[in-house]
């Protein structure tokens, strides 16, 4: 993989560092058309300036054109954009028939791709299935970089009590150790919320200092054409003000906030300024009437 | 007469020509030949329009795209989406769906929307067959069956009247293993004395040695893998497997 974990370091100090500084591909594009240029990292090249690199875009391949992905790929990168998101859903813990997209093979496709070409690419997989540590072995194996899963497909188990709290330490205990399970494979983690599950629920695990990336969905996953639900801002802001809080604290928190669902030139102010660190959008970019480049521009500009 | 009869053919073939571009299910013609259906799930995912324009260009009448939900089947591979992207590059090629996805019913809209020719499920991922087989007719859309090593033709001899496909597993899929040739062997000699004109496909580790037994049996299609993908004669690899042809090696046939 092409980022370290420190995970030697006591809980509370997960401090996960990641390079997403590129090589040129000059040269060695070969006859395939792609690669003459440098591929620019934003983010890297705002570090070196001493800027602050967030947020940034992520795009969302789901909108791309799947008979030609290599391009599809290199399209984003070649906008600055070495961060993708790739929504592997069953169609079964998502009861939409749209909800089926893809497996560990095109995880697979796409990392070829980056060693192909000489580049890096992140690849965040958002793991929204049934029985989610089926396949932490298949995407390790494939070169997901993360993997996202979903809170609420860990289950709730039954209590004695009926005592709410309870309900979630079932599934505390599960992402656990699903976490862990992802981390041992040598990928990150992150996790996910739908609109309805609330932040309380997640902060205990955030405390385990097992994740580094929190995915807040701001629409229904698995159905398109849904419009950004604003309660999303409230989450993106009261996860900031605990992450700010806890990095006050004596040991440091690096926790990425990441909002998927409805981003577009209008939304992308109001979930920068709530906090955001990484903007997922897809339909915006891969079907903008100019192209990438400038949808990324108007996603990140601050408007007056 | 003539005139009006040329008029007609001409509005007739203008119809289909808008049919085509509105994504109008394409018929499959008949069974007695051998058609070739490469499986999309071998190609390489990272170039899917060159690696299946390939194929397609070698004689491969259909695309075979076996869509796994992890629960039927225990892979998850790829879905509607795919299938809608590819199926703009392939005007005339025959989308043949294999849905290896649970509760089907729920799902059948999404796939006919995406461009699917042929729809085959699993009897065991339903509790209502006919009903399914109903709906993907009603869609315009072939329906077909797909059979597992342990299933019986018991199962879907009810709907066979009504299916124009018939998947014949030679493996478990999603799983591989050792090919179960003398029950598939019996299953199709039964399934085409059951219905003439059926498609009969068989899928799961066919290649250009056992082709031959498996169309003397009575199959006409046949699913393949990577021998055609990686093969550098397409064209010449796909002749092979429809005449039936068994490679000379070291001046024996195998």
């Amino acid at each position: 993989m092409d980022c370290s974990l420190s995970d030697t370091t006591p809980l509370g100090d997960k401090r996960v560092t990641h390079d997403l500084r590129v090589r040129g591909g000059g040269g060695g594009g070969g006859g395939g058309g792609g690669g003459t240029e440098p591929y620019q990292d934003v983010s890297a090249m705002a570090e070196e300036k001493g800027e602050q690199p967030y947020p940034i875009v992520s795009p969302s391949l789901l909108a791309s054109d799947w008979s030609n992905i290599e391009s599809e790929i290199e399209r984003c990168v070649k906008a600055g954009l070495p961060h993708l998101h790739i929504d592997v859903f069953d169609g079964v813990f998502l009861d939409s028939p749209y909800a089926l997209t893809f497996g560990p093979q095109m995880i697979e496709a796409m990392r070829r791709c980056s060693k192909r070409h000489t580049c890096k690419i992140l690849l965040d997989v958002h793991l929204c299935v049934y029985g989610p540590a089926r396949y932490v072995e298949a995407m390790a194996k494939a070169g997901a970089d993360r993997i996202i899963f979903q809170w609420e497909a860990m289950a709730k188990q039954a209590n004695n009590n009926n005592n709410s709290t309870d309900d979630t330490i079932g599934q505390l205990e599960q992402a656990v150790e699903l976490a862990e399970a992802i981390r041992e494979h040598g990928m990150r983690c992150g996790i996910s919320i739908n609109p309805q599950t609330g932040v309380d629920e997640i902060l205990p695990l955030l405390e385990s200092g097992l994740v580094d990336l929190v995915d807040i969905l701001a629409v229904e996953p698995g159905f398109g054409g849904q419009s950004f639900q604003e309660s999303a801002l409230g989450k993106i802001q009261q996860l900031r003000r605990w992450i700010d809080a806890k990095g006050d604290e004596s040991h440091q928190v690096d926790i990425k906030l990441l909002v998927d669902g409805g981003i577009n030139a209008e939304t992308s102010p109001l979930v920068i300024e709530a906090g955001a660190d990484i903007l997922v959008a897809g339909t915006f970019l891969f079907k903008h009437p100019s192209n990438i480049s400038d949808g990324v521009k108007e996603l990140l500009s601050k408007k007056e | 007469m003539t005139i009006l009869r040329g008029i007609s053919l001409v509005c007739t073939f203008l119809c289909l020509e808008q049919l085509n571009a509105l994504g109008v299910p394409r018929a499959l013609g008949s069974s007695d030949r051998v058609i070739v259906s490469p499986s999309v799930a071998k190609a390489d995912f990272l170039n899917l329009g060159e690696e299946l324009s390939a194929v397609v260009e070698g004689g491969a009448e259909w695309l075979h795209f076996s869509v796994q939900d992890g629960q039927m089947v225990p892979k998850i591979s790829f879905g509607a989406s795919l299938i809608a992207s590819c199926r703009e590059k392939f005007p005339d090629t025959i989308f043949d769906v294999k849905l290896g996805c649970i509760q089907p019913e729920y799902k059948i809209k999404a796939f006919c929307d995406a461009g699917a020719d042929i729809i085959t499920v699993h009897p065991e991922s339903t509790l209502q067959l006919g009903a399914v087989i109903n709906m993907i007719d009603k869609e315009g859309v072939a329906p077909g069956v797909i059979l597992n090593p342990g299933t019986s033709i018991s199962t879907v001899e009810h709907v066979i009247p009504q299916c124009q496909v018939v998947v014949v597993m030679l493996v478990n899929p999603g799983y591989g293993g050792p090919k179960y040739m003398d029950q598939a062997i019996t299953k199709i000699q039964h399934l085409r004395a059951l219905k003439p004109d059926l498609h009969i496909s068989v899928d799961g580790g066919v290649n250009e040695k056992n082709a031959p037994l498996l169309l003397k049996a009575g199959a006409n299609v046949l699913v393949v893998g990577g021998g055609v993908f990686k093969a550098d004669d397409k064209r010449a690899a796909i002749d092979r497997l429809i005449t039936g042809v068994v490679p000379v090696v070291n001046g024996k046939s195998e």
